[in-house]
């Protein structure tokens, strides 16, 4: 069953009796819905951690800061590392290996990082006949920095709130 | 109070805006049970409600920069989640879920028993009884009603902020909130009221 509305013009004027019960109808609305359930307390923070990128915040200039340190970091540091050891490595394979990795930062990052690891393999064995100490370690840093940002955007996108 | 938390309204986004993302928190906290008790008028289903709620938070942070100041940012929030609420129930409907179990071993058929056993005690179950019957008769007034009773007593918004809503002159906020209570007393037990 439903009701129409009322229209005014068949409505009643309003007694005392009436604003009474309407006052106490009013305390009972207002009660049940104070006692029905509630999000839990860290809905707020979660949404907060998982929104996605707005198309406002991606127009922003200043949003683009800190991803254009990061590629620039990345981009630096793998020229250091693929370029200073040319006289011991051979600059086909140092420069298949940073193209491919720089690839990997500007376009599909999984993928080409995939793609890229038979050529790190390579680059590794020559490495481990090299005579720079440290230049490995350098390889693992940015590789590790370049798992992390590839984390981090990935994470971003995420647009789900885990329940 | 109530230009205050306009003011800081206007002031958290104006300032999400600027880049200071960590007051879109704040705004969440300040509005998520009241958004969530409105939407739960409409799914009459929490975890629904609580999805449709996060929904219109994201959908809200999306569109921030199109949010104008001069208007109530509790009176745009609402509109979205009446919008998102309508749209989730447009798609629900059709999408029933069956209570039919496969027959078992034996090739009888069995059926989910919804009821939750678990002990309550007599107080919780006669408030949620009440509850119940408060939600079927809301559920039974005209649209125009729902929607006024919804939005003051689960969205807690001010008969000002229904009016901007609305676009309705305050007085005819008022008369009709009167109105719907009134309608919605008729459809409840004597004994409730």
């Amino acid at each position: 069953m439903t009701i129409e509305p009322r229209s005014p013009s068949n409505e009643s004027p309003v007694g005392a009796a009436d604003l009474e019960r309407d006052r106490k109808l009013e305390v009972l609305l207002d009660e049940m819905v104070a006692s029905s359930p509630v999000l839990s307390a860290d809905f707020a923070a979660r949404v907060a951690r998982t929104r996605p990128f707005a198309p406002w915040e991606v127009r922003r200039p200043s949003a683009w800061r800190a991803p254009l340190l990061a590629t620039s970091g990345l981009f630096a540091a793998s020229l250091a590392v693929f370029f200073a050891p040319l006289g011991l490595l051979s600059p086909g394979t140092a420069l298949s290996v940073w193209g491919q990795l720089v690839a990997a930062a500007l376009s599909s990052p999984v993928s080409t990082a995939l793609g890229a690891a038979p050529a790190l393999a390579v680059a590794a064995d020559s490495l481990r006949s090299s005579l720079i100490p440290g230049t490995g370690f350098a390889i693992l840093g940015v590789g590790a920095a370049f798992g992390a940002a590839t984390i981090a955007a990935l994470r971003r996108r995420t647009v789900r709130v885990p329940r | 109070m109530a230009l205050t938390a306009e003011r800081d309204d206007a002031e958290l986004v104006r300032r999400i805006l600027d880049g200071e993302g960590e007051h879109f928190e704040t705004l969440v906290a300040r509005y998520q049970t009241r958004l969530f008790r409105f939407i739960c008028r409409f799914t009459n289903d929490a975890e629904d409600a609580r999805d449709v709620t996060q929904e219109v938070f994201l959908k809200i942070h999306g569109a921030l920069d199109s949010f104008d100041p001069r208007y109530r940012f509790s009176t745009w929030l609402f509109r979205i989640a009446g919008n998102a609420a309508i749209d989730h129930l447009r798609r629900r409907r059709g999408h029933t879920i069956s209570l039919d179990l496969p027959p078992d071993e034996e090739g009888e058929s069995r059926t989910i028993d919804p009821r939750d056993h678990r002990p309550d005690p007599f107080e919780e179950l006669t408030r949620r009884r009440l509850r119940q019957t408060i939600d079927e008769a809301i559920d039974r007034l005209p649209d125009d009603y729902r929607e006024l009773i919804s939005l003051r007593h689960y969205g807690e918004l001010p008969y000002e902020e229904i009016a901007e809503l609305k676009g309705m002159p305050l007085g005819t906020v008022k008369n009709k909130l009167f109105r719907a209570r009134q309608a919605l007393r008729d459809l409840l037990p004597p004994d409730a009221v």
